[in-house]
This record gives structure tokens, C-alpha cells and sequence, in this order.
């Protein structure tokens, strides 16, 4: 079994059922089946002998739950594993058996990524000194756990590594993946066989197994249930009886299933049945046979969605989530504000980006911790897989390990020393690769210089495992001002990378236009060109980014348009500032139509109604102070009165904020407002101070903390949003960092109002000045004032009054 | 609420990503109930509150139905498995009344809740996914009732 390929070339039998096993033996209901390993190893030994006398050829430690976070019985873990090693071996290929943690990680639960790599790592370490043969990580139902599971399998032992993880009838995972986006991922962190256990009885699997089939390029493992789980007065009960269990089995060896036996419910019994129908088994089971026929692809993944890249399909990875020209990323990263990255994040999947660019590339701040965080909030949000874009190798391998999925990566070069720093930890960790055309000569004038980097790189990348497809080619977009060639090598590059490469190509095309008038027009004409090249992928910004050919900016591109004179003059004229898609409603202006549009809660209807009142002369301060402070002022105090309830008020600072939105765009200039950081840019209030607002630690639900920092956002107070499960003394710090004025904290449960008293403690032990609020379901005034808190807010209104109190 | 709080909110209704999944024994005299709405759900809340306070309320009653309308569900399944004579008493749920919320653990535990529809409890007793409920009901036989 040392040798990988000896353990998965021919059809290998696992064993079957355990727990139910050692229950007939006379296992106390309740009891932790782990234990048995030294209180009585008899019995557990007798079921690995059952196993092996039925024909299994690999039995499955009595590990399963054997972790940190699981197991709380009275026994110390390396005893516990040891021994389990020890009574599985009679003859058979012993596996350490890793199951599932029975915790949620985030962002999903409440588990960080570090604690669950470090438990499966602690089991993965105990078991390869006791012997353990390879390592079986089963029943997985969360792609991010079973990252952590594999990786800590891999990174702390040289064994084979199996994997498998428990479908509903769906086909899906109980977080959501599909049988491909789990297929990406286990095939990019380089698993010796993966496919399916639990769940479900053998004839339900068989769809998903032919799903697989069609792109594992790895033997295929099955371990059915005997059908499908009964509780019957709160026992497991399954019905498939032996024969037809190796009945319907033998289908999923046709189907392409090399590794195979049972789950719950199964029995020594089923496991012969299957040993015995082998020679009934049509077709190939061999996983190179069966493998053959598959074309590499280029697919990145998230936890629940796979993307496949491929010639021609220019989709789009949306760029917004870089601070480089953007002043108020910046700062959101510097003061630990997820509520920046959370909407761009939001906004760019709407207008249909498909991957998104993280980059945290700011002087002085902490880029791993960052760029860590900043993904895994992008991840709480939106489904789409993520573009890990960092010159830092430390920061790269810190996201590598926890994103959740098959990431891209942004991006390895022709320089040696990016190549050394790259290729290893994309090897250890998973993800294709953006490879830039350029090394340390710069940037190649042609494309065959480019693509002579191009072929360098893939050169170099197969030193590690790494084929075409696993590589997406950036050709490099560089400004037509500023030579007049640009364009047309890069389109060049890009065609050839196509044709004769055969890889994938990726532009950010906007810089194309650097320097010139009316950019959209030229970077949608290079978009247009490219894709017909053969361009893949572009990093733009989704919002602005179209398939649209201006025949004056081909020329431009093309160099048909000497100096780019004609475009200059032809554009030079038009505003800067593009319009708003905000169109006033008929029959509407002023601030009586903007005070109706903002009570009614009718976004759209504010911008525009926000919009006709600068279009027709008023200033910023005009239609903040005449049309959105009175209509927000109405609807607080209906609210306040009971004559508006909170959906109302809700609807109404979100039209309010659209409003100020607009006003931000076209009433800059002439505005007297001053800066901050909230989505509207501009504050209403007095003081420049912040609130800090946070989910405090041990709290996940923060449905309440975002509706007060939306109606905070949306009366013009500066947030600053810590998110949720926020650990006392980062609230103090951040608070402390921004100058906050006041500190927000919310908690739902009895369990978690601990961590509120804590802060508040912990901000009054630090000489912070800022005042406290308190608000959440369980929470009264009472205990505000028993935990010095300085207000309770009992509902979001109340929040904005209490800072209107404080702050002015 | 007004009517374009009402049109928003059936609006959100029906995009809202609702894969309502439920598991219910009994143990002896007592049904131990648990459903929930799933990870899609919690994800599909966070983005809403990402660009509006509004669209995070309604998700939040729109999640609080849902899965109130699965444990009605799983909670007649219950009730249509009693044998003759027994009555299926209405359901409590951790962190009310008398039950202390620590209890929501042993439900999950119990139902295998967490392996069978990835419900699982944090080291604050909380549940996750958010939108997911435990409850117990009793069981009454007629020799009892007066």
C-alpha cells in the first residue's frame, strides 16, 4: 500500500458497516463506539476479522470520531487511535478513518478553518507513527471541512490519501456542492481515489457515480448505505439486504467504481455478497482505462458552484475588490470594515461577474490576515469561486489553505523567483494558475516573446505536476497612448495562445485605455476583439464591461487611428462623468417629489427624483437638507409613534440612500458635505467620529447588527461594520484605531450577552471614550445598565437616535 | 405594512433559496423534532443585508416562516405515526420557557441532525445554519387524560 499506485490499480473491497456492528456486539445505546478501542478491544478486533474473512482488502480503523472536537470520552486520543491501528490489522490494508468533526466552519458555523486542520492533523500524526497504512477521510458534508480534512492528511504524512463525502438524493452536499464542484476540489488537492459513502443506498448513487465518472480522472470509491436510513423509535434501520445490495453495486462498477463497500447498515454479509458477484461485474474497473478519455479542463470552484474556462467565452472576474485607485477599499481594509468588501462583492455577482479578484495590497497593513479575512467574507456572500490576486508569497499560502474551493491564482510570472515561490504552494494546496508573459526582462515587444515566456512557464510548472489546463495566460494589456501597438500584440498574443498553445488567456483589459477619452468605449472594443482572439476570461468590472465594437475604437486599437487624433477629437468634449441610469419619473421634481419617492421606500424613484433636483440647479446640501432629511425625519417619527413599522422605515433609508448615492455621484463638486467611508459617502452629522459596530464573540446571527448598520449608513452616520462572532478586545483595538465614537454591540442568546458585558469592560479598562450601545433579542435595559452600557437601543430607530444624541 | 413592503417582500419570496430539510424520532414518550432552511439560505440573507436593510428584514420573516412551516410538517408526520389513544402534545423549543437552550444538543445529537441535514450547534448553544429550529413534543396516552 506504500506504493499509491499498487492501492488503486485493480477493483479494491473496503469493509462495511461498523457502528452497527459493534452495537450487535452489545454496544450501550449512546455509547461512543471510539472508546470500545481500549475498554473492549475484543470486539472491535472480532469486526475487522468478520471484514477481512468476507474479503475486504482495506478496513477502516475505528477512528472515525476520534478527533478533539468530537470526542470527549475519558481516553487519550494517541492511545485511542494506536490501539484502533493496532486491532485493525489482520490482514488487511489498515486506513485511519477521518470523519467529520460534527462542528459547521465558517462562515457557515462557528469553527475556524486552523481548528479543524489542527484536529484532523493531531489524528493524521497519531495514526501514521502507529502504522497506519493511508488515511480515509468519509462522510464529509462540507467542502471546507474536507479541505482541511485532505490537506491535514497530506501535509502530515506521505500516505495515500481517500476521500469521500455523503450525498443527499439531490446529489449535493448538506452544504450545497455538487458532485463536480466536490470532484474540482479533491482532484486539485491531488486525492490518491475519492467518490461517495453514506447517504444513500447504492441504487440512488449510481446517477451520481456516472456524474463522476465523466470527470475523475482518479479511481472512483463507493461505500453505499443498505439503503435508505429509517429511525424507528430512535434506531437506524436499513432494509437492502445483501444480495441486493451486490445487485446494485455491481452497477456502480460498471459505472465506473473501482474501490468499493459498504456503509451503515451493511454487514460482513453485504461485503461477500459483493467479493462474490466480482466476476458478474461487466466492463472496465480500471480507473486508467476509464480515464483516458477525458480532455484536461480549466475549472475553479467555491464551496457550492464550479466554473470551466474556455476559449472564446470572455467571462467576466470581476476587479472591484482591489484598493489599488480606490481611497475608501483602502480604508475599509485599514479600519477592519467588512461592509465595503461585503457590497462590491454583492454588486459585481449582480451585474454578472463570475470569479472575483481579492487583492489586499495596501503599505502597512497585514496582507495575509487580510486578504484571509477579506475572502472568507467575500465567500459569506456570494457563491461564485474567488481569484486569490497577491505578490506576496506568505499572504498566497495563508488563502490558499482556507479559501473555500479551487481558487484562481493571480499569478505566477516568467521570473525564476516567482515561479519558485508559486508553483510549490499551488502544488500543496490547489488552484489553477494566471501566468503572466512577462520575466525579468520585462515585457516582451511581440507576441512570440510573450509566448515564449508563455511556453518557459509551462516548461517549469510540468516540473511539478502542472499540465496546460491547469494554466490561464494573461497576454497583457497595455495603453494604446502610449504605443500605438499595444493592442494589436496583445490580441496577437492572445490569438496565439489560443491556437497554438491551446491554453486559456486572461486580459484586464481595461488598461488599454489609459490616458484617453471616453474609456468604456475603448475597453468594450478591446473586450470584443479579444473574445474573438480567443480571450477566455477579462478582469473588469462587471457594471461597465460589454461585447460592444465601436468601428472608431477598433481603429484605435488597431492602430489604424494615428496619435488616436480622431478619437481624441471625437470625444474629447463629452462630460467625464458618465450619467446616472437614475431618469427622473414624469411629472416629478423637487423635494416634494424626492420626500414621496423616500416615504414610499421606492429606490429607484429617489435616485431619479435626486437626480431632476441637481439636473435643475439645486446644490447636494439642497436635496440632502429639503428632500432626504425631512422624509427620513417623517418616517423616524411615524415609527416612533407606531403609525410606521420597521419594513416601512427600512424601505425608507434604503431609498434615502440611493438618494445620497446620487448625490455622491453628481452633486460632488458643488457639495458641502464632508467625506466618510459609508456607501454614501457623505455624513449629514457633525462629528467626523465613527461607530464601531460588531456581533460580539460567540454570536453568528447578525441579521439585527445589519439592519442597524444599514439604517445608521442610510441617516449618514460613518460605520464601521466588524461583522459577526467579533472577539472583545478587536472591537476595542478597532474602536481605539478609528477614533470610534461610539461602540455598537449586538447579541441574540443568553449564551453569547457574556461577551457583550466583556467589551464593554475590556473598552472601560482601555480609557476609550466612546459610548456604548446595546441592542438584541435577549436584552433589556436592565442588563444594559448592569454592564455598563451607556444606552439601549431597543430597535434599530432607537440605534439611530442614540447617535444623533451623541454624535450630533 | 404597506403595499410595497408587500410587493417587495413576495418578491424576495420568491427568490428566496429555501431547501427545507426536517428529522424527527421518538425517544420513549417524546418526539424530538429538528428542520431547518440550509446554508443557501443564511448565505442568500447575508448578501440581501450587504445592499439593504429592508430586503434583510423580510428575508428574516420569510426564513422565520419557512421554517416554522417544515416543523409543522415534520411535526404531523409525528403525528400520524402515534398508535391509538396517544396525543401528540404542542412542541417547545429550547431556549423557551422551562427548556434550557443547552438542550438543542442533545436533539441534534440524538437525530444525528447534523450528519443527516447539516444542522449543527456552536460552542454558545446556538444552532447553524441560523434559520433551524429543535423542538420536543410529548406524548400523552387517553389512561392519562382525564
Amino acid at each position: 500500500m506504500r506504493d499509491k499506485e499498487g492501492a488503486v490499480s485493480e477493483l479494491k473491497f473496503l469493509d462495511g458497516g461498523f457502528g452497527t456492528m459493534v452495537q450487535a456486539a452489545g454496544l450501550p445505546p449512546g455509547k461512543d463506539p471510539t472508546d470500545w478501542n481500549i475498554e473492549n478491544p475484543d470486539a472491535v478486533a472480532a469486526v475487522h476479522r468478520a471484514y477481512v474473512e468476507a474479503g475486504s482488502g482495506i478496513v477502516l480503523a475505528n477512528t472515525f470520531g476520534a478527533n478533539r472536537l468530537k470526542y470527549h470520552g475519558p481516553h487519550p486520543l494517541d492511545r485511542l487511535i494506536s490501539s484502533a491501528i493496532s486491532l485493525a490489522r489482520c490482514g488487511a490494508l489498515v486506513a485511519l478513518d477521518i470523519g467529520p468533526t460534527g462542528k459547521l466552519l465558517k462562515p457557515a458555523g462557528d469553527l475556524d478553518f486552523d481548528a479543524a486542520y489542527e484536529a484532523f492533523a493531531e489524528m493524521v500524526r497519531i495514526g501514521a507513527a502507529a502504522g497506519a497504512d493511508l488515511v480515509f477521510v468519509e462522510t464529509m458534508g462540507d467542502t471546507r471541512e474536507l479541505k482541511a480534512a485532505v490537506l491535514a492528511a497530506k501535509l502530515n504524512s506521505n500516505l495515500p490519501v481517500f476521500a469521500t463525502v455523503a450525498l443527499d438524493e439531490s446529489g449535493k452536499l448538506l452544504t450545497g456542492a455538487s458532485v463536480e464542484c466536490v470532484a474540482t476540489l479533491l482532484e486539485s488537492l491531488g486525492v490518491d481515489a475519492y467518490g461517495f459513502n453514506c447517504g444513500l443506498g447504492p441504487d440512488k448513487m449510481l446517477p451520481f457515480v456516472e456524474r463522476l465518472a465523466k470527470v475523475s480522472t482518479k479511481p472512483i470509491i463507493v461505500k453505499p448505505n443498505a439503503g435508505m436510513p429509517k429511525l424507528v423509535d430512535g434506531r437506524t434501520v436499513f432494509t437492502v439486504g445483501s444480495d441486493e445490495f451486490a445487485e446494485t453495486t455491481a452497477k456502480l462498477v460498471d459505472a465506473g467504481a473501482s474501490i468499493v463497500g459498504g456503509c451503515c447498515g451493511t454487514t460482513p454479509a453485504h461485503i461477500a455478497a459483493v467479493r462474490d458477484s466480482r466476476f458478474a461485474i461487466r466492463g472496465s474497473c480500471s480507473p486508467a482505462s476509464r480515464t483516458t478519455n477525458h480532455e484536461p479542463r480549466t475549472t475553479v470552484s467555491s464551496g457550492t458552484s464550479v466554473i470551466e474556462l474556455s476559449p472564446h467565452q470572455g467571462l467576466v472576474i470581476g476587479e472591484r475588490i482591489n484598493p489599488t485607485g480606490k481611497k475608501l477599499l483602502k480604508e475599509a481594509y485599514l479600519r477592519g470594515d467588512t461592509a465595503y468588501v461585503l457590497r462590491e462583492a454583492v454588486k459585481q455577482v449582480d451585474a454578472g461577474a463570475e470569479i472575483l479578484d481579492v487583492n489586499c495590497g495596501v503599505p502597512g497593513i497585514d496582507e495575509a490576515a487580510t486578504l484571509e479575512s477579506t475572502v472568507e467574507t467575500v465567500q459569506s456572500v456570494v457563491t461564485c469561486p474567488v481569484q486569490i490576486d497577491t505578490a506576496d508569497p506568505g499572504a498566497l499560502e495563508r488563502a490558499l489553505m482556507r479559501v473555500n474551493g479551487k481558487p484562481l491564482v493571480n499569478s505566477v510570472n516568467g521570473k525564476r523567483e516567482s515561479m519558485d515561490a508559486v508553483f510549490p504552494r499551488v502544488k500543496r494546496y490547489g488552484g489553477a494558475i494566471v501566468g503572466l508573459c512577462l520575466d525579468e526582462e520585462g515585457i516582451p515587444a511581440t507576441a512570440e516573446g510573450r509566448l515564449a515566456i508563455a511556453r518557459r512557464i509551462l516548461d517549469e510548472g510540468a516540473k511539478y505536476g502542472f499540465c496546460k489546463s491547469d494554466f490561464v495566460f494573461d497576454a497583457l494589456t497595455l495603453a494604446v497612448s502610449a504605443d500605438a501597438q499595444a493592442a494589436v500584440v496583445t490580441l496577437e498574443t492572445v490569438r496565439r495562445l489560443t491556437e497554438e498553445l491551446g491554453v486559456n488567456t486572461v486580459l484586464g483589459v481595461s488598461n488599454v485605455s489609459f490616458g484617453l477619452p471616453n474609456r468604456p468605449a475603448l475597453n468594450n472594443a478591446m473586450y470584443a476583439l479579444a473574445k474573438r482572439a480567443g480571450l477566455s476570461a477579462a478582469i473588469a468590472n462587471p457594471s461597465l464591461i460589454r461585447d460592444e465594437l465601436d468601428p472608431a475604437a477598433e481603429d484605435v486599437l488597431l492602430a489604424r487611428d494615428r496619435n488616436c487624433e480622431r478619437w481624441i477629437a471625437k470625444n474629447a468634449a463629452q462630460a467625464p462623468c458618465a450619467a446616472s441610469a437614475a431618469s427622473a419619473p414624469s411629472g416629478a421634481s423637487g423635494p416634494e417629489a424626492l420626500g414621496a419617492a423616500i416615504r414610499r421606500g421606492l429606490r429607484d424613484d429617489a435616485a431619479a427624483a435626486a437626480k431632476a433636483m441637481l439636473d435643475s440647479g439645486a446644490s447636494a446640501m439642497d436635496v440632502i437638507e429639503k428632500g432626504i432629511v425631512p422624509a427620513l425625519e417623517l418616517v423616524g417619527n411615524a415609527f416612533e409613534k407606531g403609525t410606521a413599522f420597521l419594513p416601512q422605515l427600512l424601505m425608507a433609508a434604503d431609498a434615502a440612500g440611493d438618494a445620497f448615492a446620487v448625490v455622491r455621484k453628481l452633486g460632488f463638486a458643488n457639495s458641502r458635505i464632508k467625506q466618510s467611508n459609508n456607501p454614501n459617502n457623505q455624513t449629514i452629522h457633525k462629528s467626523s467620529r465613527p461607530i464601531v459596530i460588531a456581533t460580539v464573540k460567540g454570536d453568528i446571527h447578525d441579521i439585527g447588527k445589519n439592519i442597524v448598520r444599514a439604517l445608521l449608513e442610510n441617516y449618514g452616520f460613518d460605520v464601521i461594520d466588524l461583522g459577526r462572532d467579533v472577539a472583545p478586545e478587536t472591537i476595542v483595538e478597532r474602536a481605539r484605531a478609528s477614533n470610534a465614537g461610539m461602540i455598537g454591540l449586538s447579541a441574540l442568546m443568553t449564551t453569547t450577552v457574556g461577551a457583550m458585558a466583556e467589551t464593554i469592560r475590556q473598552a472601560k479598562a482601555a480609557g476609550l471614550d466612546a459610548k456604548t450601545f446595546v441592542g438584541g433579542a435577549v436584552v433589556t435595559q436592565e442588563y444594559a445598565d448592569s454592564i455598563g452600557a451607556d444606552f439601549y437601543a431597543k430597535d434599530a430607530m432607537q440605534s439611530v437616535r442614540i447617535a444623533e444624541r451623541v454624535l450630533g | 405594512m404597506g403595499d410595497e413592503c408587500t410587493s417587495r417582500k413576495a418578491e424576495l419570496e420568491k427568490s428566496a433559496p429555501i431547501d427545507a430539510k426536517g428529522v424527527w424520532a421518538r425517544f420513549g414518550d417524546r418526539v424530538y423534532l429538528c428542520g431547518t432552511l440550509g446554508a443557501a439560505f443564511d448565505a442568500w440573507q447575508r448578501r440581501l443585508a450587504a445592499l439593504s436593510g429592508a430586503d434583510a428584514y423580510f428575508s428574516q420573516q420569510i426564513g422565520l416562516d419557512a421554517v416554522e412551516r417544515e416543523m409543522d410538517r415534520i411535526e404531523a408526520e409525528a403525528r400520524a405515526s402515534l398508535a391509538e389513544g396517544e396525543t401528540l402534545m404542542p412542541r417547545r423549543s429550547p431556549g423557551y420557557g422551562e427548556m434550557p437552550l443547552s438542550l438543542s444538543r442533545e436533539i441534534v445529537d440524538r437525530l444525528e441532525a447534523t450528519r443527516r441535514i447539516g444542522v449543527a450547534v456552536t460552542d454558545s448553544d446556538l444552532l447553524v445554519p441560523s434559520k433551524s429550529v429543535t423542538a420536543i413534543c410529548e406524548i400523552r396516552r387517553a389512561q392519562c387524560q382525564s
